[in-house]
This record gives structure tokens, C-alpha cells and sequence, in this order.
């Protein structure tokens, strides 16, 4: 296989996913933070919605959306419906989009509302301002979330694995995914070599991003004024009606169409007839009473209460370390986290799986499964304690202090109440994605071992498409419900600071 | 011939909380209207209003025979011709002193005809009347707070608004840049004639600059008068005491 052509499909797929991530964050950042439109905040959580969902459910409910046989929408698709490069951009798009979504919108409510006030005050049209005031300040934002959403589709191996490899179509991940199954010290070889490759692309994203946060910050530029007033919102007149269709068909088609279609596919007693006499609950028993199924449930369960357990301990230490008591390696150890939340979920299993045949240690132990969770998803908790701390102020510490409590008192009595919302969300936020893992998980899974994603992704490629569906479904269904639960606790906390 | 500013049965509520109690008012041409209170009686509310970027729950403003907001008719800011100044300055950070100045000029539909030449000659004119011609390739974060508002007042002046609005301009300042401004936006209305409604709790401000005093106290205003009437004679309750408190 080319390895030059496979690494150029990786990037244009990773950069077709960011422009368009980019182009309808903005448009909807925007819409939720400046347009006059009825229930602005549920629009924004419904938006952000896809954000916790795993992209790999998505694009199981597209195989079945958009199949070139049997899908219900194949006669507006092209011949090979939702497979291939563009069926991968679309699936892709619907999740990175979040990323310059949240990035933006959190832009536009830092942005001091005068700036663009007084250029309507100018003379200047809605559009005009966008263009003038609006975009110019916030650009740095568009381009930081765009570099989170190419660096989320390269690390992909979900989506490409089951829209991409049924066309033979590689990228980067799947091809690691494929040597290293293969086994062998060639195909080992292999995937390592393919692996400093999107290391290499993922460090020069980083670095970029890097340089720009650096010269933003060198530029000096304060946008926040400490909010006066309410921004004034634009009215739309003649485009509500239209807008507020295009954002409910946007959330159809990103999360109620894959949602039905996982259900009605687990409801249907034959592939793809979907009359309601054939419903039949068979497939959701098969997948209930399978020993695969059971056990998964288990090892996700415990494995995510585990590192998120230890991570949300560890973060809420490192934050009072970091901020409260100003020691440079605990703000070490925050900023490396996010460098290896950066690194491909595929690099971090093949490098433990590297370090464990060197060490000498199993490398299907749990311990390995945990540590590559760790390394992955450390920075969130890690990064949303820190930042509770430094917004609460150093006054409410002292008074405890002066009143005579002792540190670990005042850790107790002040901040562990203090930020409850902070660490429930943070722990929300990481169990997620950890309960639902695919990418490092297909690689360090082994006997007994199985977790929700293996096993449903072995249920979708080989075995029982039926039963597969039938657990995306209860999955996607758990991973909606979390995360609205984690975006509620997420407002509130905004409401209380 | 210009018209007068009126306001007629204007309400502003969120909910079922009342901002702005039914309110009439006519601001005539040249004057310099002091809207004082203390936080939360409405004045910037009152002041947005006529700006545009707050609807008003009910009422009526109009100047002359152009009506901005009466029933379902609501002209956006932009439309309106008023200029205003931002208790944050809201000097945009990527353009210099020039160019803030200047972009009224570039999208106001107003100024579209200007050329090059007399853009130039305008935004050199405001740029004068504030004294910032030394600092005019000069960009916003190189600026004092005191210099950052100048900004602001020559480019809400540039336009030559039917009506300058301040929404407190000067409450970001120290006290000695505070009196300076106070002398100099005193000044340039002596100087240019043109019609100031401007916002404050300041009864210093309000006193030594304006023509009228409006005192407002939840939604409703409280006294209306020139400056010697209101403090010579303060009505008796809320505005007794919130100017001896005050002082």
C-alpha cells in the first residue's frame, strides 16, 4: 500500500473536516450567541450535543442510513452511498464541528458586546460588523478549534474503520490498525513506521497552534471589558422561520436520524425491513444475554470508575497545586497532559504496547488499558479543575485560614464544596468517552478483557449487524442522556461563578 | 431644521420585572440631557432604547416625522444616525486611532458619496477636535483610558450624529483625567452645538456639564430641570436623599 497516497487522503480528510467544522461552527456560534432567535441556550445545548457522542455510533446508523442497497436514503446519495471519502468527511463534520462551535461560542461571550455595538452604532450592517469587528477579534478562536477538529479526525479510527475499509479506503489509522493485526515483527514494524508519521502531523498542528496562542497572547489584545450590559441581539426578521428549520434539520440529521435508525434497525426482525409487523425485541435480548455483552459491561463500568476515580482525584490535587500553592511542576504536569490528549489514541496503545513487550509486562493487563485512558483523557479534568481554582477567589481561602482551619480543613470545608459542580462534570466529562473508548481499545483488548466498543465493533465488522444495532442504540441513547446531564451541571456551574 | 427626540409611553420590562415604568420625554435640539440615577433605576436601559439595541416592551420614539420604534416598527441602530460612546470605550483593538476614526465614514450609508480626499479631511477634523493628532497612527493598547475615549468621542462625532449618546463615558477614568474630560466634552457641545443625552450617577458630571438634568429612580423619573433648579431644589424624598447621600 502507498504510504504517501494513504497519508495524503489522512490529511485532505482531516482538512475537509475542519473547513467545514469551521464554517458552520462560526455560522452557528453566531446564531446562538448574536441572533435574535427563540430558546437560544437549548439551541446551543442540542448543538454541542454531538460533542460526547462517540463518531463511530454515527457512522454505524449512516451504514444503515445511507447503504447503496438497502439504505433509506441511497437515492439521493452518490453509488456508494455513505461509504467512502465523502460519506467519512460528513460523519466526521457532524462531530468536529463542536469543537470551533464551543471554541467560538465561548469567544463571542468573552468578546466585550460594545466592540460590536459601536460599529452598528457606525452605520455598519449586522453582516458588516461580523466582518469588521466580529471575525477580525476572533479569528485566533476559529483557527484553535479548527486545529482541534483536524486533530480529532486524523486521530479517528472509528469513522474511517467502518465508512472507509469496506471501499478500501485507507488512512492513516485504519492502515496501523490493519499491520498490527496482521502481526508479526513486519507489520509491527509497520505500524510503527506509520505511526511517527501522524505523530509528525499531529506535532506540526500542535506547533502552529502553538505559535499562534503565543502571539496572540504577545499582541496583547484584551477583549473582555467584565460585561456591562447584555449583548444586543440581532433581529432577522424574514430569516427567523428559515433559520430555525435549518437548525432542527441540523440536529435531525446529526443525532435523531442516526438515533432512529440505530433503533429501527435493532427493532427489525429482517435486515432493512422496517414495517412495524416485523418489530421484534429479539435483538435486543440476544445482545442482553450474550457472555461477550455482559462482560463488557462490566469492564467498561470498571474501568471507567477507575480512571475517573483517579484522575479527578489527581486533577483536583494538581489544580490546588498548580494555582493555589504556585508549583511549577504540578503546571508541569497539566500543560503535558495536554499534549497527550493531542497524541492519536492508535500512537498511545502501539507505544504501551511497545513499552510493555520492553518492560517485560503482559501487554493485555489491565494495567496498560488504564494508563492509555489516563495519558488520553487526563487533560479534561486536569485543565477544568485548574481553571474552577483560579476563578475562585483567594479571599474565600484566607477567611478559612484566618477563622483557623488548617490546609487540609480548608481543602475539605472550602474547596472540595466549593467546586463540586466542577469535578461531578469534569468526571461526567471523562467517563463518557472512556465508557464508550474504541480506537486504543481495539488495539489493547485480549482475553477477558472486552470493553463496550470492542465488542460492538467486532458485532458490526463480523458477527451479528442486527445485535450491533441493537446495542449502538442502548449506547447512543446512554451517551445523549450523559451528556445532557453533563451540559446541564456545565450551565449551572456558569450560573453559580 | 432639526426635530426634537420624543418619547412617548415607553415601557421596558424582562418577564414580569418592570425596568422602565411608562415614560415621556423630549429631548430639543442643541441640549444637553443628563439622564442621573443610581444602579438599576433604567437609565441605561432608556438610553439603549434610543439608541436601538434594546426593543422597548411598549411605546413610542421618533424625531421629527422618522418614528424608530412604535408597535412592531423597530429600526435597527445602525439605521437611527445617533453616535455613541461606550462606558468600555470599545475601541476596536485591530485598527489605530485613524481608522476607528474613520469607519463610520467607510459604512455609513449616510457617507457613502465622500471621496478619498474628503473622508480624510473629516476623519483629520475629529481627530483635531479631541486633540489626538499626534496619535493618530497610534493603536489602542499604546493609548491611556483618557486617550482610548477621546477615540471614541471623535469617532461617534465624525458621522455628525442627529444625537451623541454617553453611556457613563467617563467612570473607567481616574479623577484627575475624569475633570479633565468633563471640561473638554463641555466644551466641544459649547463648541458644535450638537444634541448629548449622556448617562451617569455622577452628580458631579451631571451638574457641571449639562443643560438638563433627568433624575431617574426605578423606571420613573423622579425630578426634571436644569441643573440650578434640581440642586437648588431637590423634590423632597428620593432625590433629596440621593443627592446628599451624593455629596
Amino acid at each position: 500500500m502507498n504510504i504517501f497516497e494513504i497519508t495524503l487522503r489522512s490529511i485532505a480528510l482531516a482538512s475537509a473536516v475542519s473547513l467545514f467544522s469551521g464554517l458552520l461552527g462560526c455560522l452557528f456560534a453566531w446564531l446562538v450567541t448574536r441572533a435574535e432567535i427563540p430558546g437560544r441556550q437549548r439551541w446551543a445545548q442540542w448543538l454541542a450535543l454531538p460533542y460526547s457522542v462517540p463518531a463511530y455510533l454515527l457512522a454505524m446508523a449512516w451504514v444503515v442510513i445511507g447503504n447503496p442497497t438497502i439504505g433509506w436514503l441511497r437515492h439521493f446519495l452518490p453509488a456508494q452511498g455513505s461509504y467512502g471519502f465523502w460519506g467519512m468527511v460528513c460523519v466526521e463534520t457532524t462531530v468536529a464541528m463542536t469543537f470551533p462551535f464551543l471554541e467560538l461560542k465561548a469567544g463571542f461571550e468573552k468578546l466585550d458586546p460594545a466592540l460590536e455595538e459601536a460599529a452598528r452604532m457606525s452605520g455598519a450592517s449586522p453582516a458588516r460588523v461580523f466582518r469588521d469587528v466580529s471575525f477580525k477579534l476572533l479569528w485566533p478562536s476559529l483557527l484553535s478549534g479548527m486545529a482541534l477538529s483536524f486533530l480529532y479526525t486524523i486521530s479517528s479510527f472509528g469513522v474511517p474503520a467502518l465508512l472507509g475499509l469496506p471501499v478500501r479506503q485507507f488512512v492513516l489509522t485504519t492502515l496501523i490498525y490493519s499491520e498490527f493485526k496482521m502481526g508479526g515483527l513486519t507489520g509491527i514494524y509497520n505500524g510503527f513506521k506509520l505511526s511517527a508519521v501522524l505523530v509528525a502531523i499531529v506535532l506540526v498542528v500542535l506547533a502552529l497552534s502553538y505559535a499562534l496562542k503565543r502571539w496572540q497572547s504577545r499582541r496583547g489584545v484584551t477583549l473582555v471589558s467584565g460585561k456591562a450590559s447584555k449583548p444586543s441581539q440581532v433581529h432577522l426578521g424574514k430569516l427567523t422561520i428559515p433559520v430555525l428549520m435549518g437548525l432542527s434539520a441540523w440536529i435531525i440529521i446529526t443525532l435523531v436520524l442516526p438515533w432512529t435508525a440505530l433503533g429501527l434497525s435493532a427493532l427489525a426482525s429482517v435486515a432493512g425491513d422496517f414495517r412495524v409487523s416485523q418489530w421484534t425485541l429479539r435483538n435486543f435480548k440476544t445482545v442482553v444475554t450474550l457472555a461477550d455483552f455482559q462482560e463488557s459491561v462490566k469492564n467498561s463500568l470498571s474501568y471507567t470508575v477507575c480512571v475517573v476515580l483517579c484522575l479527578v482525584s489527581a486533577g483536583f490535587f494538581l489544580g490546588y497545586l498548580s494555582v493555589r500553592r504556585n508549583k511549577r511542576w504540578a503546571r508541569v504536569i497539566v500543560g503535558a497532559s495536554q499534549i497527550s490528549f493531542a497524541l492519536p489514541g492508535t500512537v498511545i496503545a502501539l507505544v504501551l504496547i511497545y513499552v510493555s513487550a520492553w518492560t517485560g509486562w503482559l501487554w493485555d493487563g489491565v494495567f496498560w488499558m488504564l494508563l492509555a485512558y489516563g495519558l488520553k483523557y487526563a487533560a479534561i479534568p486536569f485543565q477544568m479543575l485548574s481553571t474552577g481554582f483560579s476563578h475562585v477567589h483567594p479571599s474565600l481561602e484566607e477567611a478559612a485560614q484566618m477563622s483557623g482551619a488548617r490546609r487540609f480543613k480548608v481543602i475539605r470545608d472550602i474547596w472540595v464544596p466549593m467546586l463540586k459542580t466542577v469535578w461531578i462534570s469534569a468526571g461526567v466529562l471523562v467517563a463518557l468517552p472512556i465508557l464508550t473508548e474504541l480506537t486504543m481499545s481495539v488495539l489493547l483488548t485480549g482475553p477477558g478483557r472486552a470493553t463496550l466498543g470492542t465488542v460492538l465493533f467486532q458485532l458490526q465488522e463480523y458477527a451479528d449487524q442486527p445485535s450491533a444495532a441493537a446495542m449502538g442504540f442502548l449506547i447512543l441513547s446512554f451517551a445523549v442522556v450523559g451528556a445532557w446531564i453533563q451540559s446541564t451541571l456545565i450551565s449551572k456551574r456558569k450560573n453559580l461563578t | 431644521m432639526k426635530s426634537s427626540l420624543i418619547l412617548k409611553q415607553l415601557t421596558k420590562s424582562y418577564g414580569t420585572k418592570t425596568i422602565l415604568n411608562p415614560l415621556d420625554l423630549q429631548v430639543k435640539p442643541g441640549e444637553f440631557v443628563t439622564l442621573l440615577g443610581p444602579s438599576g433605576c433604567g437609565k441605561t436601559t432608556l438610553l439603549r432604547m434610543i439608541a436601538g439595541l434594546e426593543q422597548p416592551t411598549a411605546g413610542e420614539i421618533k424625531m421629527g416625522e422618522r418614528v424608530f420604534d412604535s408597535g412592531r416598527i423597530h429600526l435597527p441602530p445602525e439605521e437611527r444616525g445617533f453616535g455613541m460612546v461606550f462606558q468600555s470605550y470599545a475601541v476596536w483593538p485591530h485598527m489605530n486611532v485613524w481608522q476607528n476614526v474613520q469607519y463610520p465614514l467607510k459604512v455609513n450609508p449616510k457617507w457613502k458619496s465622500l471621496t478619498t480626499q474628503q473622508r480624510e479631511e473629516k476623519t483629520r477634523e475629529a481627530i483635531k477636535l479631541v486633540h489626538l493628532e499626534e496619535l493618530a497612527s497610534r493603536w489602542p493598547q499604546q493609548l491611556s483610558g483618557g486617550q482610548q475615549q477621546r477615540v471614541a468621542l471623535a469617532r461617534g462625532l465624525v458621522m455628525e450624529p442627529d444625537i451623541l449618546l454617553l453611556d457613563e463615558p467617563l467612570s473607567n477614568l481616574d479623577a484627575k483625567l475624569r475633570a479633565e474630560m468633563r471640561r473638554e466634552i463641555r466644551d466641544l457641545h459649547r463648541r458644535i452645538g450638537i444634541t448629548l443625552i449622556y448617562v451617569t450617577h455622577d452628580q458631579k458630571e451631571a451638574f457641571e456639564m449639562s443643560t438638563r438634568v433627568i433624575v431617574l429612580n426605578e423606571g420613573r423619573v423622579a425630578q426634571d430641570g436644569t441643573p440650578e433648579e434640581v440642586r437648588a431644589h431637590p423634590k423632597p424624598g428620593f432625590v433629596q436623599d440621593f443627592l446628599a447621600e451624593m455629596s
